[in-house]
């Protein structure tokens, strides 16, 4: 099911967090299976400094996100957003069909920060030949700012709830 | 590839997926494979030693579940019990009207099955469930009507665990004059099921789930219930479902449930003990985690939690690389990566329906291994969390 490789990333990832004041930030998730995927770039005169990646996602997801975060850093943004699905799978070795979309949120997740870095500091570049199109849906940061969770009930208070009942019935 | 002197512990906690063979149903299993291995419908003595077996496991299938011998229907398990109920009590009655209900949360071979006949016509209501996985009873009510000729909502969630309110469903039905039939694949070793005094018209049960074979289950039928056949071309169960007697898997579907009912009482016991203790150590060191489904009125074995923040998959892997099994939902969706559709119904936010493990414990697990996969659970979700860009908030209690 999973490379040994892809394992091993996946237990042991680097380059994760984030990084304060990144000059790029992109976001992207895959609707249909709700994975979350957050490249971070430091960039100074057009390279890479460093780059971080964040995942909510399955083993793949996060394996990838990682291999992309490395492979990246140090480089210039155009080298940087000519990554494909191949320069990760070169890493991981062979990924299933339905979990290659953890590879394409990676991907995608590069391409969105370098155009959120150009975007931030107004570089324009025409034509912007190198990247290829987002496969998933670029999120923006705002939105995530506004996530709240008030529907549910914690843990303690079911759990005293539930425990008063067991009580009872002893 | 051997890992050189790694002692690991393997932890078990999926029995929702399927349970190990008990000895006793094994051995039983071992005999009739040497001693009966006649074809149960030949007529010379070879056959009517394998009938014998047949007949003797349906008697005690019957006496589990309170039902007569003559209303058992051996099948190849769970689903075909569930694809069979639902097909052929919609198609057996459709003289009567085209209408069904069932829930929203229910397994999917009751889901595919009830889609399949609104291709062919009937109309499928599906109720919804309150945040604890209930059914909403008073929309059950409101949609009955002159047309509904079958309600199927199940005994117990395979993924939550929450156990519905069976006799009220069943005493509706009953007034109704409408079939009931209930998903029992989970509950039969948890829940004393009385189908005559309950007034189940059917109900489906899978040997595998309690500590019986793979690839063997059983349809109740009620009496009078008219049901068309599931398998043409032999005289097999009434002409109901042909096919040459799976005999040894029969012998051993008979054994698991006369064990599971025989060993309910303390196995439920224990199962509660098991769950008090492992939840009251996640609580411990753990936060952020919630409890999904009914907090009491639910499957002794089953504790389904939601580790926010963390995605359930990864999660998983993390477990089973220190050696515990445990499952996302359920094993029947696992290879979909989706949210869990129980979860969703149950108004979840995707995210955090996304974050849910399912643990399922046997009875043979000590204090000291709950230990260990809480502590494991700990470091895996610490780890988890540090790289999820899902920001954790302080939950709020429900107002």
């Amino acid at each position: 099911m999973y490379s040994q490789k892809t394992l091993e990333i996946f237990k042991k990832p680097t380059n994760y967090g984030t990084i304060k004041g990144a000059s790029g930030v992109g976001k992207v998730r895959n609707k249909e299976t709700g994975d979350l995927t957050k490249i971070y770039i430091k960039v100074e005169n057009d390279i890479i400094e460093e780059a971080t990646f964040q995942t909510f996602g399955g083993v793949v997801s996060i394996a990838a996100a990682s291999v992309a975060a490395s492979l990246i850093q140090g480089k210039t943004t155009f080298t940087a957003e000519k990554y494909e699905e191949r320069d990760i799978l070169l890493v991981l070795g062979s990924v299933d069909e339905n979990k290659m979309y953890g590879v394409e949120l990676a991907v995608d997740a590069i391409i969105a920060a370098v155009a959120n870095y150009r975007k931030k500091s107004g570089i324009v570049v025409t034509p912007r030949a190198n990247a290829r199109k987002l496969k998933n849906d670029a999120e923006t940061e705002q939105e995530e700012e506004d996530v709240t969770i008030d529907s549910v009930e914690s843990l303690a208070e079911k759990l005293s709830k539930a425990l008063k009942k067991l009580k009872e019935e002893e | 590839m051997a890992e050189k002197n790694v002692i690991q512990k393997k932890i078990y906690l999926d029995h929702g997926a399927t349970t190990p063979l008990a000895n006793e149903v094994y051995r039983e299993m071992l005999d009739s494979y040497q001693e009966a291995y006649g074809n149960a419908s030949s007529l010379h003595s070879f056959g009517r030693d394998a009938s014998r077996l047949i007949e003797t496991a349906r008697e005690r299938v019957a006496k589990a579940i309170h039902a007569k011998p003559n209303e058992i229907y051996f099948t190849s398990g769970g689903t075909e019990s569930n694809n069979w109920a639902i097909l052929g009590i919609a198609r057996a009655n459709k003289n009567k009207g085209n209408h069904i209900i069932t829930s929203t949360i229910e397994h999917p071979s009751i889901l595919e099955a009830c889609k399949q006949l609104e291709k062919e016509g009937f109309v499928v209501t599906y109720i919804p469930v309150d945040q604890e996985g209930v059914i909403d009873y008073a929309e059950l009510v409101k949609a009955i009507s002159s047309k509904t000729i079958l309600i199927s909502i199940m005994a117990a969630n395979n993924e939550v665990g929450t156990i519905q309110p069976l006799r009220a469903i069943a005493e509706l039905a009953k007034a109704h004059k409408i079939c009931f039939h209930t998903d029992a694949v989970q509950a039969i070793g948890a829940l004393e099921i009385d189908v005559a005094n309950m007034g189940i018209g059917a109900m489906s049960i899978s040997a595998h789930k309690i500590n019986g074979p793979k690839g063997v289950g059983v349809l109740y039928v009620k009496k009078g219930i008219e049901i068309q056949s599931f398998m043409l071309g032999g005289e097999q169960e009434k002409g109901l479902r042909a096919g040459t007697y799976n005999t040894q898997a029969i012998v051993g579907m008979g054994k698991a449930a006369e064990l599971a009912v025989s060993k309910r009482e303390e196995n439920v016991k224990t199962l509660k003990n098991v769950k008090r203790y492992f939840l009251r150590k996640v609580n411990e060191v753990m936060s952020n985690v919630i409890l999904n489904g009914h907090p009491t009125n639910r499957l002794p074995g089953n504790v389904n939690l939601s580790f926010e923040g963390v995605e359930g998959e990864s999660l998983l892997m993390m477990l089973d690389m220190a050696g515990i099994a445990v499952s996302t939902g359920s094993a029947c969706a696992s290879g979909s990566a989706k949210a869990s559709h129980v979860l969703l119904a149950m108004g979840m936010d995707e995210d955090l329906a996304k974050s849910s493990i399912r643990f399922t414990f046997g009875t043979d697990i000590t204090p000291t291994e709950v230990d260990y996969v809480v502590e494991q659970l700990r470091v895996s979700v610490k780890k988890l969390r540090a790289i999820s860009p899902i920001r954790i908030y302080k939950v709020k209690g429900v107002q």
